[in-house]
C-alpha cells in the first residue's frame, strides 16, 4: 500500500471513530473505566482520611513506597502511584471494557450484532485478560531498557535524551499496532490466545501503514500530558504540589477520548479488512 | 448495564485484593503526621512568599505567619506524649509539630519578642524531650539567643548539651552540622564569662576543646569533618598565642588539604593564615611577605590570590616601600577588575597609601573611582567618608561641608536605589554617621533608632540604639529623648541583661537632668 493511500486510509478509519462519537452507547464502556480510574485516583488522593485509611495507606505503599505516605512527596509519587494502579485496572477492567466496545463498533460497521454486547465481552476475560497483561509485559520491559543508557549522559545530552524519548514512542507504537487488533479476533472471531496473536501479527502486516498512523495519533496527543508528568518533580515544585493531581485528572480525560479514537479506528481497519479478504 | 457494573465491580475487586494482600492498616497516625505535614508545607510556602519583598510586609503579618505555626504544633503535637513511641508515625508527628513550633519560635525572635521565644522553646523542652534531634536543636537556638545576650556561661552550657548530644556532621544542614564549631566556642565563651584571657584562666577550657578536636581528627582521617576540626586546633594556638604550634597546625591541614583531589577547603588559605600569624602575631614582616608570594607561586589560580596581592601591598607599606605597595595595588586593579570587591579594596587601599604620602590629587582620583567602578561594594560606601574625613584633617572647612553634604546625598540615593539588605543597612550607618559629622544630631538620631530596631536582635542593634541615647544626651541636651530610645531598647530587648540595664537607666534618665 502506498503512502498516500495509507494515509487516506487511516484518515478514514479516524473519521469513522469521530462519527461514533455522536452514539452514546458507544461511550458506556469508555466511561466507566474512567470512572473506575477517577474512583482508584480519589481512594490515593484522600488516603489520609480515617475511614479510607486502613486500606488506602497499604495501597500507597505497596504502589510507591513508605516515603509517598509523606506530603509533598505524595503528589510527586502520584503520576508513578497512578500509572501502577493504572496497570491493574488496565488488565481486568480496561480489556473486558475493550472487547465490549469493539462489539459494539463493529455492530455499526455491518459485523455481528452487538446482543449481549457486555455478556460476550467478559466471556472473552480469560483471554482478553492475558493478553493485556503480555502487552502490558512487553512495555514495562521495553521501558526498563531505558536504565541501559547511561544516567549522567541522559542528563547532560539532550539529543540522547530526546533520542531515548523518540526510540520508546516508536516502539511503543509498534508494540500496540502489533497486537492492536488481538480484542476484535477474540470477540468477533471467537480466537483463542495464540491464534488472536498470529492473526493480530497478519493483519498488522498486511495494513502496517495505516494501523502505525491510527495508533500513532493518539499516542501522540497523549504524549505531552506523559511527558509532563514524567517531569514532574520541575513542575509540583515551581508551583503547588497539587498540580499534579490536575494532571493526571487531565491524563485519565484525554485518554478517555484517545482510547475512544483507538479502539473506533482499529475497529474500522479489522472490519474493513475482514470484508475484504472475505 | 448491570454487566458494566459489575465490570466496574471486578476493577475495584482487583484493587481490593492488592490491598488485603497487602493487609490492612490501622495506623491513623500516619494520616495526621500526613495532614500536619500539608499544614506545615502550606505555611512554609507562605513565608517564603513573604520573605520575596520583606521590605513589604507588616509586624502583624508575621506575627499571624507565626501563630499559624503554633496552631499547627496546637493542632497535631498535642496528647503525643514526651516519650519515645514506638511508632514511626508518631515519631514523624511529634517531629513536624517540632518544627512548626521552631518556626513559630524564629519568627518571634526575628520580630523582637523574647518572651515568646522562651516560652516556645520552654513547651518544647517538656513535649520533645523524647525526640534528640529536637531537644539538641532547641538547645542549639537557645544557646546563639542567650550568647546575643551576653550570658555567656549558660550559652556555653546550653552548646555542652548540644555537643553531648549529637555526633557532628559537616555535610548535614541541621544541628549536626554546627557541633564541630562548638567545642572552641564554648571555650570561648567560658573564658569570657570567667572575666579571664585564654591564655591565663580560660587554659583549662582551651585544653578540653583541643583533646576534643584531637579525638575527631584521629577518629576522622581523610574525611571533611577532620579538616575542620585541624583548622580550629590551629585556632585554639592562635587564641592561646602559641604561634609555632599554630603555624605547625595550619602546616599540618595545608598538606593533608594538597594531598586529596577535591579539597573542602582551598589550600591557599590556609597558606594565607599562615602568613596572617607571621605578620601580626609573631610579627616577623620578612617570613610573612616570603609565604605571601609563595601563595602567588603555587596557587596562582587560587581565590586567594587577589588577598594574597593586598597583603603584600600592606606588608610593603609596612616596611615603608610605598612603590612596591602601590605596584601590587596596580596588579590587583588591573588583574581583577571582574572581582568587585578585590578590586575596589585594592583602589580603596590605594587611596588611603597615597593620602599618607600627602599625595592628596591622586588619592582623591581613587577615592572617587571607588564608587564609580564598584558602587556596590562595602569599599564604595566607605569612600565618600573617607573624603569628609581628609578635608576635616587639614581644616578645610567649606569643603569638608561639601563632602559631608555629597556623602549624606550619596548613600540616601544608594538606600533608595536598592533592595533592603546588608548593603543598604551599611550605607545607612554610613548615613548616620555623615549626618552626625553635619552636626544634624536629630536626622541622625532618627536614623540610628529606625536601623538599629530593623537590625534587632542582631548586635550592631545593640551599639545603635545606646548611640542614639547617647547622642541625645550628650549632643541635644535632651535626656527625655534618650530615656524614650532606651525604653524602646528594653521593650526589645525584654528578658536579657541589655534590655534590663536600658529600661533601668531609661527610668534613671526621666529623673535626671543633663550635666
Amino acid at each position: 500500500m502506498q503512502v498516500g493511500q495509507s494515509v487516506k486510509v487511516a484518515g478514514w478509519a479516524w473519521r469513522g471513530a469521530f462519527s461514533m462519537m455522536l452514539r452514546p452507547i458507544t461511550w458506556v464502556p469508555f466511561l466507566l473505566v474512567t470512572a473506575v480510574q477517577f474512583a482508584v485516583l480519589a481512594i490515593l488522593v484522600f488516603f489520609d482520611k480515617p475511614l479510607i485509611l486502613p486500606f488506602g495507606l497499604p495501597l500507597v505503599q505497596r504502589l510507591a513506597g513508605e516515603a509517598a505516605t509523606h506530603y509533598p512527596v505524595f503528589y510527586y509519587a502520584l503520576p508513578t502511584l497512578f500509572s501502577r494502579a493504572n496497570l491493574v485496572i488496565g488488565a481486568l477492567v480496561a480489556s473486558i471494557a475493550g472487547g465490549t466496545a469493539t462489539l459494539l463498533f463493529a455492530r455499526f460497521w455491518g459485523m455481528g450484532n452487538s446482543d449481549g454486547a457486555w455478556r460476550r465481552g467478559f466471556r472473552a476475560a480469560p483471554t482478553l485478560i492475558p493478553l493485556t497483561l503480555l502487552v502490558i509485559g512487553i512495555l514495562y520491559g521495553i521501558g526498563a531498557l531505558v536504565r541501559l543508557v547511561p544516567r549522567d549522559l541522559m542528563l547532560t545530552n539532550a539529543a540522547v535524551r530526546w533520542g531515548t524519548r523518540g526510540g520508546m514512542l516508536a516502539v511503543f507504537i509498534i508494540v500496540q499496532s502489533l497486537f492492536g487488533y488481538t480484542t476484535a479476533w477474540v470477540v468477533l472471531m471467537g480466537h483463542r490466545f495464540l491464534p488472536a496473536l498470529r492473526d493480530s501479527f497478519k493483519v498488522t502486516g498486511i495494513t502496517l501503514l495505516p494501523t502505525l498512523l491510527v495508533v500513532a495519533l493518539p499516542t501522540a496527543l497523549l504524549f505531552p500530558i506523559s511527558y509532563a508528568t514524567s517531569r514532574i518533580d520541575l513542575i509540583a515544585q515551581k508551583l503547588r504540589p497539587e498540580t499534579t493531581l490536575a494532571l493526571v485528572s487531565v491524563q485519565i480525560v484525554m485518554e478517555l477520548f484517545c482510547t475512544f479514537i483507538l479502539v473506533g479506528a482499529l475497529t474500522r481497519l479489522f472490519v474493513w479488512r475482514m470484508e475484504v479478504g472475505r | 448495564m448491570r454487566r458494566a457494573l459489575s465490570l466496574a465491580g471486578l476493577g475495584l475487586l482487583g484493587l481490593g485484593l492488592c490491598v488485603l494482600l497487602a493487609s490492612c492498616s490501622r495506623d491513623q497516625d500516619a494520616g495526621r503526621r500526613y495532614r500536619a505535614e500539608r499544614e506545615l508545607w502550606q505555611a512554609d510556602f507562605q513565608q517564603r512568599e513573604l520573605s520575596v519583598r520583606p521590605r513589604d510586609v507588616k509586624k502583624e503579618q508575621w506575627l499571624a505567619l507565626a501563630n499559624r505555626y503554633e496552631g499547627i504544633a496546637d493542632r497535631h503535637g498535642k496528647g503525643l506524649g514526651a516519650a519515645s513511641s514506638n511508632s514511626r508515625s508518631r515519631q514523624g508527628l511529634q517531629a513536624v509539630a517540632a518544627r512548626a513550633l521552631f518556626s513559630a519560635a524564629q519568627l518571634y525572635g526575628a520580630n523582637g519578642d523574647s518572651t515568646r521565644v522562651d516560652q516556645i522553646f520552654g513547651r518544647m523542652a517538656g513535649e520533645f524531650s523524647g525526640l534528640p534531634a529536637v531537644a539538641a536543636e532547641v538547645a542549639l537556638a537557645k544557646g546563639r539567643i542567650t550568647e546575643s545576650r551576653g550570658q555567656f556561661g549558660q550559652a556555653a552550657d546550653l552548646y555542652q548539651s548540644v555537643v553531648d548530644r549529637v555526633q557532628p556532621d559537616p555535610e548535614s544542614a541541621g544541628v549536626a552540622g554546627a557541633v564541630v564549631d562548638l567545642p572552641l566556642l564554648i571555650a570561648r565563651l567560658r573564658t569570657r564569662a570567667a572575666g579571664s584571657t585564654p591564655a591565663a584562666g580560660g587554659r583549662s577550657y582551651f585544653d578540653e576543646a583541643r583533646g576534643w578536636y584531637e579525638r575527631v581528627v584521629r577518629d576522622n582521617a581523610g574525611s571533611r569533618i577532620q579538616f575542620t576540626a585541624q583548622g580550629h586546633l590551629a585556632d585554639i594556638a592562635v587564641d592561646l598565642g602559641d604561634w609555632p604550634r599554630a603555624l605547625s597546625a595550619l602546616q599540618a591541614l595545608e598538606d593533608q588539604l594538597k594531598a586529596i583531589p577535591s579539597p573542602p577547603r582551598d589550600p591557599a588559605d590556609v597558606r594565607m593564615a599562615q602568613a596572617g600569624i607571621q605578620a601580626r602575631a609573631a610579627k616577623n614582616p620578612e617570613q610573612a611577605q616570603a609565604t605571601l608570594n609563595s601563595v602567588l607561586e603555587d596557587y596562582p589560580t587560587s581565590p586567594a590570590v587577589p588577598q594574597a596581592l593586598h597583603e603584600l601591598a600592606l606588608n610593603a607599606y609596612g616596611r615603608n616601600q610605598v612603590g612596591e605597595a602601590l605596584g601590587y595595588l596596580d596588579r590587583l586593579t588591573t588583574d581583577y577588575k571582574s572581582s568587585p570587591t578585590a578590586a575596589a579594596q585594592g583602589l580603596l587601599t590605594r587611596a588611603r597609601i597615597l593620602e599618607s604620602r600627602d599625595r592628596w590629587g591622586e588619592a582623591l582620583d581613587a577615592y572617587r573611582s571607588v564608587p564609580a567602578q564598584y558602587p556596590l561594594t562595602e569599599q564604595a560606601l566607605r569612600a565618600p567618608l573617607e573624603i569628609a574625613a581628609h578635608y576635616d584633617r587639614v581644616k578645610d572647612q567649606a569643603a569638608t561641608a561639601t563632602a559631608l553634604e555629597k556623602a549624606a546625598r550619596d548613600y540616601r540615593d544608594f538606600v533608595t536605589k536598592y533592595p533592603p539588605g546588608q548593603q543598604t543597612s551599611f550605607a545607612r550607618q554610613q548615613l548616620a554617621k555623615t549626618l552626625a559629622l553635619q552636626k544634624k544630631y536629630d536626622e541622625a538620631i532618627t536614623e540610628m533608632v529606625s536601623l538599629g530596631q530593623d537590625l534587632a536582635p542582631a548586635r550592631i542593634s545593640v551599639a545603635l540604639l545606646t548611640g542614639a541615647a547617647s547622642m541625645a544626651y550628650r549632643e541635644l541636651a535632651d535626656s527625655l529623648k534618650a530615656a524614650d530610645i532606651l525604653e524602646r531598647m528594653g521593650k526589645t530587648y525584654e528578658g536579657s541583661p541589655v534590655g534590663q540595664w536600658a529600661s533601668t537607666e531609661a527610668a534613671r534618665l526621666r529623673g535626671t537632668k543633663p550635666q
